[in-house]
This record gives C-alpha cells, sequence and structure tokens, in this order.
C-alpha cells in the first residue's frame, strides 16, 4: 500500500489544469480504477458539469445523464457507463461529495475506503475548478464583448457610410430634380414666347388658314401638357427641399371649385362637368395651391375616364371640415394600389394596359398640399365604375376675430376678380 | 426709349423681342450682365425697363444688378428679374427689383410691369 501522503499529494496535482488529464488517470489507477472524471453543479443552471480540464462531451449523453441523476439521488452508486466511445462499456462507481460535486470513476474495481477517502477531497477540488470555470467564463465574456465592440463599431462604421451615401444620393436626387425643372423651364419659355407670337400675329392679321390654325391649337395644347409637366417636377423639387411654400389667407371653395370648373368645362369633348354645392364654405388656405390640387383632380378624372362621362364637382360641410370632391365614372383604382396611390411616382396597376401615360406626380403633390394645410385626402373607387377623390380642409373658425369687412371682402374680392379675370393666357 | 432684355438663351432673347415689338415697343438684347453694362455705357438712350436674367456666364444677374446700382446714371432703370430659378423670389430683398416674373414668362405679367414703366 502506498503511504497516504500519496493520496493528498496525486489529488493536489488535479489542481493544475495543464497536466489534470495526466493526475486524473494517476489517481484513477491509484484508487483501482482506469480513468476518473469530477463533476461539478453550474452555478448558474443545475446541472452537473465535468469539471474544466476532463472531457467535455461524453458518449451516449442519455446514459451519462440517467446514471448521473441516480448517483444524486443516491449518493453512491454502481453501474456501466460508455466511455470514451458508446461502443466501449465500462464499469462505473459514482461517489456524490459534501458540495454536491461528483467523483466518477471508470473501468476496474475502486477500492471503496480510498474512494470515499479521496470523495472528502474533492469539494476543494470542486471549489477550484468552479474558480477556474468562473475566471473562462468571465474571460469568454470579455472576449466576446470586445468581439461584440469591434463588431459593433464596424457596424457603426458601415451604418455611417451607408447613411452618407444615402444622404449624398438624396441631395443628387434633389438636385437632379432642382437642375432637370431649370433646365426644362429654358427651352419651354421660348417655345411659349413664340407660341404667343404666332398667335398674336395670326389675331393682328387676321389670316391663317384653318388648318394651320388647328395645328397652332394642338401645338399650344402640348406645350402646355409639357407646362404642367415641368411645374409638377418643380414643385415635387420645391417639396424634397423644403422650399414649397402656403400661403394662408381665407377662401371660398365653392368659389374655387367654381371658377375651375367654368374653366374646364369649354374645352371638354366627351366629358360633362357639374359643380354641387350649397352656399360658400370658408376654409384657409393658398388660393393657388388648392386651385392646383382640384385641377389635378380634374385632370385626372378626365384622363382616366377616356370614354367620357359626367365628372361631379361636389363641395359641402362635413363637421368641422371644409370638403370638395371629384369623381368621374372612369376605369377605377384597383384596391391593391389604393394605399400607395399618393406616394411619388407611383402609378395604379390598371393604367399601363390602358396606355394612359403620366409621371406619377399629380397625386402625391395634391397630398403633399392638402396635408401641409392640415386637411386630409382620401379616395373611394370601384373598378370600371370610377372613383371619388375627397379633400377636406379645417373650416375657418375664427369668424369673430376677423374683421368684418375683410371677411367679407375675401370672397367677394375672388368673386370679382374671377369674373373680370381674362381667359387665362396660355403661357400660365 | 426702349426696353432691354438680357438673357444668354437666344431663344427666349428672340422670342421675346418678338413678342414685345409685335406689341410696338422697341426692344435691344444682350447675352450677358457685362454686355448689358456695355450697352448702357454706349447707348445714347436709357431703356425703360430691363428684362434681367439670373444665371448667365461671366457677368451674371445678381453681379449686373450690383454693378448697375453702383453708376448713378443707370441707378435707377427700373429692373424685371426673368428667371427659372427655383427660389429666386426669395432673394427679392438682395436683388431689389421692380418686378420679378417666373419663367416660362405669365404673358400678362410681363405686359403689366411693360405697361407699367414703358409707354
Amino acid at each position: 500500500m502506498l503511504p497516504r501522503v500519496s493520496i493528498a499529494t496525486l489529488v493536489s496535482k488535479l489542481a493544475n489544469p495543464a497536466r489534470r488529464s495526466e493526475a486524473a488517470r494517476d489517481l484513477a489507477v491509484y484508487l483501482g480504477a482506469e480513468d476518473l472524471i469530477i463533476f461539478i453543479k453550474d452555478p448558474e443552471i443545475d446541472l452537473l458539469l465535468p469539471a474544466p480540464g476532463f472531457p467535455q462531451t461524453l458518449p451516449a449523453g442519455r446514459v451519462w445523464r440517467a446514471f448521473l441523476v441516480e448517483c444524486a439521488r443516491v449518493r453512491h452508486h454502481n453501474g456501466q457507463l460508455p466511455f470514451p466511445d458508446e461502443r466501449t462499456l465500462r464499469t462505473a462507481t459514482g461517489v456524490v461529495a459534501d458540495d454536491g460535486s461528483l467523483l466518477v470513476l471508470l473501468g476496474g474495481i475502486p477500492d471503496v475506503t480510498l474512494v470515499t477517502e479521496v470523495s472528502t477531497l474533492v469539494p476543494l477540488l470542486a471549489a477550484a475548478f468552479r474558480g477556474e470555470r468562473a475566471v473562462a467564463i468571465a474571460e469568454g465574456q470579455v472576449q466576446l464583448a470586445h468581439q461584440s465592440a469591434t463588431q459593433a463599431r464596424v457596424l457603426a462604421n458601415a451604418l455611417d457610410l451607408v447613411r452618407h451615401e444615402l444622404q449624398r444620393a438624396l441631395h443628387a436626387r434633389d438636385e437632379f430634380l432642382s437642375i432637370a425643372a431649370h433646365e426644362l423651364k429654358t427651352p419651354l419659355t421660348s417655345l411659349l414666347g413664340y407660341l404667343q407670337v404666332f398667335k398674336r400675329r395670326a389675331a393682328r392679321e387676321g389670316h391663317m388658314n384653318e388648318r394651320d390654325h388647328a395645328t397652332l391649337l394642338t401645338i399650344d395644347l402640348q406645350a402646355h401638357r409639357l407646362h404642367k409637366m415641368v411645374n409638377d417636377l418643380f414643385d415635387l423639387s420645391r417639396i424634397e427641399t423644403g422650399i414649397l411654400t402656403i400661403e394662408r389667407r381665407p377662401l371660398d371653395l365653392t368659389l374655387l371649385c367654381k371658377r375651375l370648373t367654368d374653366e374646364v368645362q369649354p374645352v371638354l369633348e366627351k366629358h360633362s362637368v357639374a359643380l354641387q354645392a350649397d352656399g360658400p364654405v370658408l376654409v384657409e388656405g393658398d388660393d393657388t395651391r388648392l386651385e392646383q390640387v382640384l385641377q389635378n383632380l380634374l385632370d385626372n378624372a378626365i384622363k382616366y375616364s377616356p370614354e367620357g362621362g359626367e365628372i361631379v364637382v361636389e363641395v359641402a360641410r362635413r363637421d368641422e371640415h371644409g370638403c370638395m370632391s371629384v369623381s368621374d365614372q372612369g376605369i377605377g383604382i384597383p384596391e391593391a394600389s389604393r394605399s400607395k396611390l399618393f406616394e411619388r411616382f407611383y402609378r395604379a396597376g390598371n393604367v399601363e394596359s390602358r396606355s394612359i401615360t403620366g409621371l406619377g406626380i399629380g397625386l402625391f403633390l395634391v397630398h403633399e398640399i392638402v396635408t401641409s394645410h392640415g386637411g386630409t385626402v382620401e379616395v373611394t373607387s370601384q373598378v370600371g365604375r370610377g372613383s371619388t377623390f375627397t379633400v377636406c380642409l379645417p373650416l375657418l373658425h375664427n369668424t369673430v376675430t376677423l374683421h368684418p369687412l375683410d371677411f367679407s371682402a375675401s370672397p367677394a374680392q375672388q368673386m370679382s376678380s374671377s369674373m373680370s379675370q381674362p381667359k387665362p393666357s396660355p403661357t400660365r | 426709349m426702349g426696353i432691354l432684355i438680357v438673357d444668354d438663351d437666344f431663344a427666349i432673347r428672340d422670342s421675346l423681342s418678338q413678342l414685345l415689338e409685335g406689341e410696338g415697343f422697341q426692344v435691344s438684347s444682350v447675352a450677358d450682365g457685362q454686355e448689358a453694362l456695355n450697352y448702357l455705357l454706349q447707348s445714347p438712350e436709357r431703356p425703360c425697363l430691363i428684362l434681367l436674367d439670373l444665371m448667365m456666364p461671366g457677368v451674371d444677374g445678381w453681379h449686373f444688378r450690383h454693378r448697375q446700382k453702383q453708376y448713378p446714371a443707370f441707378a435707377s432703370i427700373p429692373v424685371a428679374i426673368i428667371s427659372a430659378h427655383p427660389n429666386f423670389r426669395s432673394q427679392a430683398t438682395t436683388l431689389d427689383a421692380q418686378g420679378y416674373i417666373d419663367k416660362p414668362i405669365d404673358i400678362d405679367a410681363l405686359f403689366e410691369i411693360v405697361a407699367r414703366y414703358c409707354v
């Protein structure tokens, strides 16, 4: 028999992580077995795990788990365990120490007295193992944290780069829109100018054959379509750069609708426009911009009812709002397209097949202008039956605080100006 | 007394000239601010109105306006800015002009300002 000091020496050797497997085998052989594994309780999850430096993966985990559970239950348990691979079954002895850690001896026939003696020393080792594990975990977490910090830095840099690129792209787009609108306006200015020269000359000289006259009208019409598109693009760039201004003054929606419906009716061939209104509806808004809103809605109503039909413009009060709506008997808007209808450059799904062209800016402008007035724009539609766009703006409330003359002057002024206003010249 | 058009685009100068001449006005036109200053220095007559573009190569509209005000003889000639510049109206204080007309030009607005300064 070896001197008793050997047990302490052999056990103490296990404390050295570098030579642990060697020391474990020496101790196992000393105890009459072939191999040895010490399990310690994981402090966070209530589970027995091989201590650091012992084999960390065990074959046929279920069999091992059942053995460990049984050991914990009866404190001293004999059985068979597969080790080091699934096919090699070896005798196994498990002894639970006072602190709940577990000594498992594999192979051979261990000396029970010696094993019990060693098991009293296991808690000391287990404390050291737990310390080791804690250090390893902490080191792992430090490393993880370091990795995370590095990754976060890399991600932040990448994000900065993306943001920078995005800002540059947005800036480039705004600049492009602004330059494009400006560059388009220059030739348009001379084109519309020359048109005026022709029209005025023809009017002065009083002769132009019918065909040339018709041609001139077509050129005029097309040039104005172009003008409107350029203006839309221009407004779009002003919205993007935040310089679209709204000048609010008291105005009568009924009057505005009447002015525009009167203007548009004479040039329509297939459509008729009806105005339904019941007296003045006063709101506070930018006359030019709201006229643009109605003009866009009317243009759309005409454009998207290629077969013609009646277009109804209705002005009404709804609760605290003054509303104007434009209804057509056109192709309608598929339900799937409705939620995106007010996005810039968006065009409904059913327009392409009908070869109805456009930039997809008009309704975006409508939406932007209306919302900057604190209003709403809504659409109801039935495919093949028609659409109704409704714009609602907060009613003018503080009529009491307004000077009575100002209040009465505003609609009347508009009335007189709309009456005395000549037909818009083609460059407008 | 005639109208002086200052614009680097030939077609704009030409169409505006024809348009105004058609209505009986006398019109001269130049392509930039330097030419405009030369014209003013050499011409025996002061124009009744200057239609001034802003974005021109060389001496641009802002620069011309600045120089014009330094010559007592020309400082008081009325100027109407004609521009497609996105927010030129916001620079009204700097430009200190008698009229502001967007391109493409609203003919009514043009004739209104012409009528105000040129008989």
